[in-house]
């Protein structure tokens, strides 16, 4: 995380800060119904595209909000840094987190969500992860070099087609809007499910 | 509710095709915000709280004897800069300064000299003034290892042309201080302090002569309290 407002506020406070983020983002997940998996795997059957919904929101909030306080000088854009782009780790790694939500019901966020309401299913959720965890670090020579292969290194979509960063959050947010409409009419058309 | 829904959409479109239109703000010389083509200037230089507070301490000061430890021993590490006309710099200057008027700080070849980060620069002129103020803008333009002469040349030479001389009761170090002076003003070919005698001399010698008669008259006058101190050293030794 960069230095917020760093005139104001001195290092020691960004973890302070993350811890007050983070729960707020846990009681945001927990009041938008995201600790259900019932709700969470809609989004796969078409009955509920409220997790579409919510991150797709979050991100054009996020990227937004971000551009603006960099532009006035509260938090130094330049600082932030992503993971490194490996293209095809991360599409075999997002294929199979994908199968584990669809299975699972959850995403790690929402298995803490669930955990903090006493659900069983996500402490269950939560062994799952550790053990997949557990099972990948262990057998991460096997993976070693596909998982560094294709490495783009660390790059945002605007730098890596060299596209206008504020015009790209414009296009997202279009996007967004349009995947909105579009998730509601398929709503329409889907008998609603009881859960 | 299906208003909300529109207007709610409508905001995240507008404020982004807002800031597409911000005027922009770069004036960066950070390699990693032009790539991310970002519009905000990201000012590299000193802050301006940290402006003030280096400009109320002292730090930015480089003392004549620090400087003359560095010109005798030819550090390397330090460049002298004269601030001066080129007049007044080719009549005299220190040891391995070169001249740069101030008037032409800011031209592109002389950014060159100060922007080095191998060197400790070191600003000098006849007094502190234009230093000073050639100090406070190249630390706004960001640069490092910035260094005023303590009181300029005038009183560089006024140090070792006329060193002030210790008091007998001053400590060691005082001494020391005064003949290391002396050795910088024979080094930079100055006159020394205690062979030097200025025109009229022989005159301040007699009078100083004169007037050392009065002071034997003094004691005299002071001997009688002296009787009276030992006794009561002897009461107080009694409490004891």
């Amino acid at each position: 995380m960069g230095p917020l407002i760093p005139e104001i506020l001195s290092d020691q406070w960004n973890n302070i800060i993350a811890i007050i983020t983070g729960m707020a983002f846990g009681f945001v997940l927990e009041s938008s119904g995201f600790s259900s998996s019932r709700k969470l795997v809609g989004v796969f059957y078409g009955y509920d595209f409220a997790v579409l919904r919510v991150f797709f929101t979050a991100a054009i909030t996020a990227s937004i909000g971000l551009l603006f306080m960099d532009y006035f000088g509260w938090i130094d854009m330049a600082a932030l840094d992503g993971l490194p782009a490996r293209v095809w780790p991360i599409v075999v790694g997002g294929l199979i987190m994908g199968m584990g939500f669809v299975t699972g019901g959850f995403c790690p966020g929402t298995c803490i969500t669930a955990i903090g309401i006493g659900k069983l299913d996500g402490y269950v959720f939560f062994g799952g992860i550790i053990l997949g965890v557990f099972v990948f670090s262990e057998m991460f020579p096997l993976f070693e070099n596909f998982y560094n292969s294709s490495n783009l290194g660390d790059v945002t979509v605007p730098e890596y087609f060299n596209i206008n960063p504020y015009w790209f959050t414009v296009g997202i947010s279009i996007i967004a809007i349009i995947a909105f409409y579009a998730t509601m009419l398929i709503r329409k058309r889907i008998k609603s499910v009881e859960y | 509710m299906k208003k909300r829904y529109i207007f709610l959409a409508i905001v995240p479109i507008v404020l982004s095709i807002v800031l597409s239109f911000l005027p922009d703000k770069s004036n960066s010389i950070d390699a990693k915000r032009n790539q991310k083509s970002l519009k905000s200037a990201k000012y590299t230089g000193v802050t301006p709280n940290n402006l003030l507070l280096e400009s109320v301490n002292d730090n930015r000061f480089i003392q004549p004897d620090e400087l003359a430890k560095v010109i005798i021993g030819q550090d390397p590490s330090y460049l002298l800069v004269d601030l001066r006309d080129a007049v007044q710099y080719e009549k005299f200057t220190l040891p391995g300064a070169i001249n740069i008027p101030y008037e032409k700080i800011l031209t592109e070849e002389n950014q060159a000299v100060f922007d080095s980060e191998a060197y400790n620069v070191v600003l000098f002129s006849n007094g502190t003034i234009v230093p000073d103020q050639v100090w406070m803008i190249l630390r706004r333009a960001g640069i490092k290892n910035l260094k005023v002469l303590n009181g300029g040349l005038n009183q560089f030479y006024q140090l070792y042309l006329n060193p002030p001389k210790p008091l007998e009761t001053d400590p060691k170090e005082a001494f020391e201080n005064y003949s290391y002076r002396k050795a910088v003003g024979a080094h930079l070919g100055l006159p020394n302090p205690d062979e030097f005698i200025p025109k009229g001399g022989e005159n301040l010698k007699s009078n100083t002569i004169a007037t050392g008669l009065k002071p034997v008259v003094k004691p005299a006058v002071k001997a009688a309290p002296k009787v009276v101190v030992p006794k009561k050293a002897e009461g107080g030794d009694e409490g004891c």
